[in-house]
């Protein structure tokens, strides 16, 4: 009986060492690095006010601290003198003031999502104190404060993309890719491109090296959409110096130091952020909806129409291809990367009611 | 028979054994046979037209055949005349049961229903259609209170001014349209509209007429054929000449406009207002009926709410709510009149006690109180005195005032004592705008402006408690509204109107004093429609409030006064003005725009209103006075 009793308590305590030995085996084996994509989301940068930074009510006479909190969801970053976002805080004067302008006006400096931060910089603004004016004889009046966020923002586009001299060579016979149309979701970024339709134009063939090889000159239509809460403004770029742009840089390759490299685009800048920003309350013909767009197939630069692309129902659709002189020559296959960029301002408000209460 | 067609003496014979003439033989048969042929007959018909001729009676044809078919013939007349006699009497029968079954009322309109067949297909599905509706669908939707008689009437006023208008013509479809608008009044009285839905539908009145209607039209196309030998009406039908659509539209503008654009009518019904009403109806004579319907303020309600209507539809009228709050009511409420007697004699005093609340809004409320007696159906009112005749409230408190009527000032019957407390108010109220600048507006208009913005499609004036409700924006006036300074005005007016928010009988503002109007300080009130000629009704105080003697940089203040203060019979209860941006020059107004803007995309701006009046509250009580006792 004794025996048994013991036979069975080492059966028990030999169950528990093989659990822990597994465990510990299970626990402690290679682990594979996730390969994630940054570039998913909608989101550019996203912001609202800190719970009871204002409270839903307050006292006519009284002043209360607001504070916003602002978080680049995107996969572009606002991080230098050219690229920074500008948050503005509105209030309804005849019954709220506001502090400085310096208190109500904050600079956003936030990276956006890449390794170095996977869910993107995010940080809380003090935004002043308000104070409530009297509102005469009424019992309670609701008035609104509404924060508006304005900044430069890009959207990166990268796929590959078959380059496909089939339809000139006749060949039919098997081959490493096919030209095929290309649809996407979003790219981390407000603005996305939303489908790629591929055409392969056929420009014949060239013997003159004693071989012959055919011609072709890729053609993209590319379909872009606003896919944000908010509003797509003019981008920064001076829009009359187009020849002068840089073609995209690929993202999937830039590290911080390509990123940084990416800022010689000054060049072309036209207007500061903070210029273009103060035009969202009274902004000229040619603000809101436009999109500057350029593109790269391989080390080839695109030639967009239009370059500088107005939005129609959030909707817009630009035809890019090779210039005259470019052309693709060859006799088999292969895949080639196209970058697409766009560049533009986005604006996004978001509002919260205040009820100013008399005694 | 010899040269005799076998064919034709065969035919002959079988028209001889088809008359089955008694007692005549195969030989008489031959005689007759061969008489038929001489005279060219081919049937029964003409055999038997013969036989009855003169011709026959002097024929050669033996006379004992004559006499057989003459007994013969007889015999076969008195058959005819017992046969006709019998089918007459049986057709009457049939008519007399027939009538039997259908001698109810419905039955009779069914019956006259199945001469519509040959209508017109819109006529026919009109008649169809409400057949059906008969049966399982008006009188149910009648049970409805009140929609349900409207929807009635709307339904088969729409369907009826397509489908039977064109075909009957104009004055045979008002007729029509006027059995349903007796049919839509009485079905409004609770109860009774339903038990006449079930007896005799409105619906189903107007299509007996329709039926009555287009079996005279069939009946005139007969004559016109008889007469004139073609086929058509005479004169051409032309109900849809421009003359009767304007009747049309202006029958239709009368009906539609205050049910649907105002609905006042019927929430006077729904609130149930009217059962207070209706219970001084009852039980009185005709001509105290109708003076109580007066003084109640029956029809003023109804007329009020029709001008309303009106006004709305113009674009003119400016609505908006009342504060939520706690601490309703303030100015003045009549919480109670007590007469101390059951009844009172005409030798004796009539005294009658009211509780009056007050609670100060601004400034304290000088009260004066008056009261009347009107004797039901006489017009002249009989003053009571009453104690205390003024005071005044300071911040809140309830004073009992009494009202006496002196001995032998009022003769028997019934008086409605009417209470009057006539006070100084104010009312504040205000009004959130939202503007963008027209680039802006333009650029997401068609992306749903509202929902990119954050702004309500529209805005409420909202105005504090009292006995005035001050309305700030018209209806039709949509959120946001652009500003451009390129422009002279702002594309919507700046608009107040006083609407009385007290209903009970005789409550109503008596004066406006005058109102302020505070813009915010980067517009203007321009072209006010209550200014006067040269602006003498309107001060511009610029940023200084010199009612409260206060300055505030955000705002604007105007006053406006009342042109006809202290004179009886004007109304000053709504004034309108163009907004503008401030300055003169472009520049100047694009400076004001982005101050009003400050940098935003869009800005809420308040706009508030304050008005001073005279109110007179009226709340009244029935008394009986009697004979004294032993004098009847």
């Amino acid at each position: 009986m004794k025996n048994e009793k013991t036979a069975n308590r080492f059966f028990s305590l030999g169950i528990i060492v093989i659990i822990i030995i597994l465990t510990s085996i299970t626990g402690c084996g290679p682990v594979n690095p996730k390969n994630i994509n940054y570039f998913k989301g909608s989101d550019g940068l996203v912001f609202d006010f800190i719970a009871n930074y204002p409270p839903y009510e307050m006292y006519q006479n009284t002043s209360v601290i607001v504070q916003a909190k602002v978080h680049n969801k995107g996969a572009f970053n606002l991080y230098d003198e050219n690229f920074y976002g500008l948050l503005f805080l509105n209030t309804n004067k005849n019954f709220i003031e506001t502090g400085e302008e310096e208190e109500t006006i904050k600079q956003i400096l936030l990276k956006g999502k890449s390794t170095d931060f996977p869910e993107g910089e995010s940080q809380t603004y003090y935004m002043g104190a308000i104070k409530s004016k009297e509102i005469g004889q009424f019992e309670s009046l609701p008035t609104e404060i509404s924060l508006t966020a304005c900044y430069p923002y890009r959207t990166y586009f990268a796929d590959t993309v078959c380059i496909d001299y089939s339809e000139v060579s006749g060949d039919e016979r098997m081959q490493v890719c096919r030209t095929h149309d290309i649809t996407a979701e979003d790219q981390g970024a407000p603005v996305a491109v939303k489908e790629v339709k591929v055409n392969m134009i056929p420009y014949g063939t060239d013997s003159s090296d004693g071989k012959t090889v055919y011609k072709i000159k890729p053609q993209f239509i590319i379909t872009i959409e606003n896919i944000g809460s908010g509003n797509v403004a003019k981008s920064i770029y001076k829009i009359s110096d187009l020849s002068l742009l840089p073609p995209p840089p690929n993202p999937l390759s830039m590290n911080e130091g390509e990123r940084a490299e990416n800022v010689k685009d000054v060049a072309v800048i036209e207007y500061d952020v903070t210029e273009i920003c103060s035009m969202i309350s009274n902004p000229p013909e040619d603000y809101f909806d436009y999109v500057l767009v350029r593109a790269k197939l391989g080390n080839f630069s695109l030639e967009c129409e239009p370059q500088i692309v107005k939005l129609k129902d959030n909707e817009g659709k630009i035809r890019c291809s090779m210039n005259e002189k470019d052309m693709f020559k060859g006799v088999s296959n292969y895949n080639s990367l196209l970058i697409i960029a766009l560049d533009y301002t986005y604006i996004d408000t978001v509002s919260s009611q205040i009820k100013i209460i008399r005694s | 028979m010899a040269g005799v067609n076998p064919e034709e003496w065969k035919n002959i014979k079988n028209i001889l054994n088809r008359m089955d003439i008694e007692g005549i033989g195969a030989k008489s048969k031959n005689a007759m046979g061969k008489h038929f042929l001489e005279q060219g007959i081919k049937s029964h018909e003409e055999a038997m037209k013969h036989l009855r001729s003169e011709e026959f009676r002097n024929s050669q044809l033996n006379n004992r055949i004559k006499n057989r078919v003459e007994d013969h013939m007889e015999k076969q007349r008195a058959n005819e005349s017992r046969e006709q006699q019998f089918l007459e009497k049986r057709e009457a029968a049939l008519r007399e049961k027939e009538e039997m079954r259908e001698n109810s009322f419905r039955k009779k309109i069914q019956n006259q229903l199945k001469s519509a067949e040959d209508m017109p297909g819109p006529l026919k599905f009109y008649i169809n259609l409400w057949s059906w509706l008969d049966v399982v669908g008006d009188p149910a939707i009648g049970l409805i209170p009140v929609w349900g008689d409207i929807i009635s009437f709307g339904i088969n006023f729409i369907i009826s001014l397509f489908c039977v208008l064109p075909y009957i013509g104009l004055f045979h479809w008002l007729a029509v349209l006027g059995i349903l608008i007796f049919d839509l009044i009485v079905g409004l009285i609770p109860g009774v509209g339903d038990i006449l839905d079930l007896i005799f539908p409105g619906a189903m009145a107007s299509r007996l007429y329709i039926v009555k209607q287009w079996e005279n039209i069939k009946k005139r196309k007969q004559e016109n054929i008889m007469k004139k030998g073609y086929l058509g009406y005479g004169k051409k039908r032309k109900s849809f000449s421009p003359k009767n659509v304007l009747i049309v539209l202006i029958i239709l503008f009368i009906i539609i406009v205050p049910f649907a654009r105002g609905f006042n009518v019927i929430a006077w019904v729904l609130t149930g207002e009217y059962k207070e009403d209706l219970d001084n109806f009852f039980g009185r004579t005709t001509a105290e009926s109708e003076e109580i319907v007066k003084d109640t303020g029956l029809f003023q309600r109804v007329i009020d709410a029709w001008k309303r209507s009106w006004a709305m539809t113009e674009g003119d009228y400016y609505t908006g709510k009342v504060e939520d709050t706690e601490d309703e009511p303030i100015g003045l409420e009549i919480e109670e009149i007590r007469a101390i007697e059951d009844f009172y004699t005409t030798d004796s005093k009539a005294t009658l006690w009211a509780d009056i609340h007050g609670k100060t809004f601004v400034d304290n409320i000088t009260v004066i109180t008056t009261c009347e007696a009107n004797k039901a159906g006489k017009k002249e009112k009989i003053s009571g005195k009453t104690s205390p005749e003024s005071y005044t409230v300071v911040y809140e408190d309830t004073h009992s005032v009494k009202c006496e009527f002196e001995e032998n000032s009022l003769e028997k019957g019934y008086y409605n004592v009417e209470f009057n407390a006539f006070f100084n108010f104010e009312t504040w109220a205000y009004i959130k705008y939202y503007f963008v600048s027209r680039e802006t507006y333009q650029s997401l208009y068609y992306k749903d402006i509202n929902q990119q913005l954050d702004i309500p499609e529209k805005s409420v004036s909202v105005s504090t408690p009292g006995p005035v409700i001050l309305g700030l924006t018209a209806k039709n006036i949509n959120q946001p509204i652009y500003i451009d300074p390129e422009e002279d005005y702002l594309p919507v007016p700046f608009g107040v109107t006083l609407e009385n928010n007290w209903k009970s009988a005789g409550s109503e503002i008596k004066q406006v004093d005058y109102f302020i109007v505070q813009v915010p300080s980067e517009l203007e009130l321009v072209d006010c429609d209550r200014a006067g000629p040269n602006n003498e009704y309107m001060e511009d105080w610029g940023n200084q409030d010199m009612d409260l003697n206060r300055m505030d940089e955000n705002y604007r203040f105007y006053k406006f006064e009342n042109p006809y203060f202290g004179k009886e019979g004007y109304s000053f209860s709504s004034m309108t003005c163009f907004l503008k941006l401030k300055g003169y020059t472009e520049e100047q107004k694009e400076a004001s725009m982005e101050k009003l803007l400050d940098q935003g995309q869009k800005a809420e701006k308040t706009f508030v209103v304050r008005v001073k009046y005279k109110y007179n509250l009226q709340e009244s009580e029935t008394i009986n006075i009697k004979e004294p006792f032993g004098s009847e």
